[in-house]
């Protein structure tokens, strides 16, 4: 197993360069809390410290395997319809929305998100030449629908802001259930990006073949299938206990010269402890 | 003579009512009295949920006698003891609010002690609006 800090921060990029984002924060923080569809979304600042164990693609490490401990870091402010998304659990870093429109069931959001930063030469010495992949802002809209025992998402985003000129989208269901306590989640979705958001992030251009030790390779667009379980204990009023297994399919990664070792997909758990404010 | 008997029965009578009365309602007996809960919270990660808790009340009181353990909101008896100056009910506790257990007499139902079992959450959530377009 390799040391566990770099290989972790690494694969977790390799994870969110792999897969569009699919664990929105919205559903997936709805389903963790139990949230039924009257309620109206949480303001909320969390800082924990976890750990997480693994296997996946990697762009830095030799081997599939990681371990390691993090820092969780969330929060959500909404205020008459606006929100802001700052949010540990999705690979979106950080997205804007405003909630236009509800009725009983659905409810409709218009977002602005930022991707986060891909490959630059700060990943690892081996992209010391590579042209910086830079964060793409994605705006689109989000669709919400609470059917009966579960929560259906859709979003379909585009960047604006001419970085990659991608698409993307996605499509999630899932479910929760209390024991006691303890309050259960399942998450399943497929996300897409398109051949434009790929290759942007993850192909490698003629001329940078020439400058640096990777092959030209062209990505082409992307779909994966995504799961996750996890429950949450609430320790206090300010003390959450998290835990999750999440898996998904890294297609497009296998024969990607960028990485250093591929894999199928990721599979990995995790358990935290937040304080919430 | 036979009247002065009965007046002073009936005299007798109503002052040891009256003793009685003063005994069962005194401060010093609702004093002599002590319920308390284990644990004294309850949290459920959001409001409205039911929060589980396995709980135990235990109570004392210095002079034996019938008492019982009610449940304060709808007035339901958890159990009573015959002539006993202590005891002790374990429960799982099942609410989504704030619930007050009482220790009364048993004849009374006079309130001797009371203690509560307080439900706190970690997230509030509120109502979302619906059926409406919003128009900032």
């Amino acid at each position: 197993m390799s040391s566990p800090n770099k290989v972790l921060a690494s694969l977790l990029l390799a994870s969110c360069l792999a897969t569009t984002p699919v664990f929105g924060a919205d559903i997936a923080r709805e389903l963790r809390v139990n949230a039924d569809e009257n309620a109206a979304p949480d303001n909320f600042l969390e800082f924990g410290l976890g750990a997480v164990a693994g296997t996946g693609p990697s762009l830095t490490e030799d081997e599939p395997e990681f371990a390691g401990f993090t820092f969780v870091v969330a929060a959500s402010y909404n205020y008459r319809g606006f929100f802001v998304d700052v949010a540990g659990e999705t690979s979106e870093p950080l997205l804007f929305g405003y909630n236009a429109y509800n009725t009983d069931n659905w409810s409709f959001d218009v977002v602005l998100a930022n991707t986060g930063d891909g490959i630059s030469d700060d990943t690892d010495d081996r992209f010391k030449d590579i042209d910086e992949r830079e964060a793409s802002t994605m705006f689109g809209g989000r669709a919400t629908g609470y059917l009966g025992e579960n929560i259906v998402q859709f979003s379909l985003k585009h960047d604006v802001s001419g970085k990659s000129k991608g698409i993307t989208a996605s499509a999630l269901i899932g479910r929760n259930w209390q024991y006691r306590n303890w309050n259960f989640h399942g998450l399943l979705g497929l996300s897409y990006a398109n051949d434009k958001f790929s290759n942007y992030y993850l192909g490698v251009s003629e001329e940078e073949s020439l400058r640096t030790d990777f092959e030209a390779y062209e990505a082409s667009a992307m779909l994966n299938a995504n799961a996750s379980i996890g429950v949450t204990y609430p320790i206090s009023e300010d003390w959450i206990f998290r835990a999750t297994a999440v898996a998904h399919t890294t297609n497009g990664t296998k024969d990607n010269p960028l990485f250093k070792t591929t894999r199928d997909g990721v599979i990995a758990v995790g358990a935290s402890i937040s304080y919430v404010f | 003579m036979k009247l002065l008997k009965y007046f002073t029965a009936l005299l007798m009578l109503i002052i040891t009512s009256l003793s009685h009365a003063q005994q069962q309602t005194s401060p010093q007996m609702k004093g002599l009295a002590k319920l308390s809960i284990s644990p004294k919270g309850c949290v459920a990660l959001r409001k409205g949920q039911i929060c589980y808790q396995q709980t135990s009340l235990t109570w004392e009181h210095a002079i034996p006698g019938d008492y019982c353990i009610i449940q304060w909101s709808n007035k339901s008896v958890l159990k009573c003891w015959q002539n006993q100056t202590g005891g002790q009910f374990s429960f799982d506790f099942q609410s989504t609010q704030d619930e007050e257990y009482v220790l009364a007499q048993r004849d009374s139902q006079e309130v001797l002690s009371r203690t509560r079992m307080v439900v706190s959450w970690v997230f509030k959530s509120s109502k979302r609006p619906k059926s409406s377009w919003r128009l900032f």
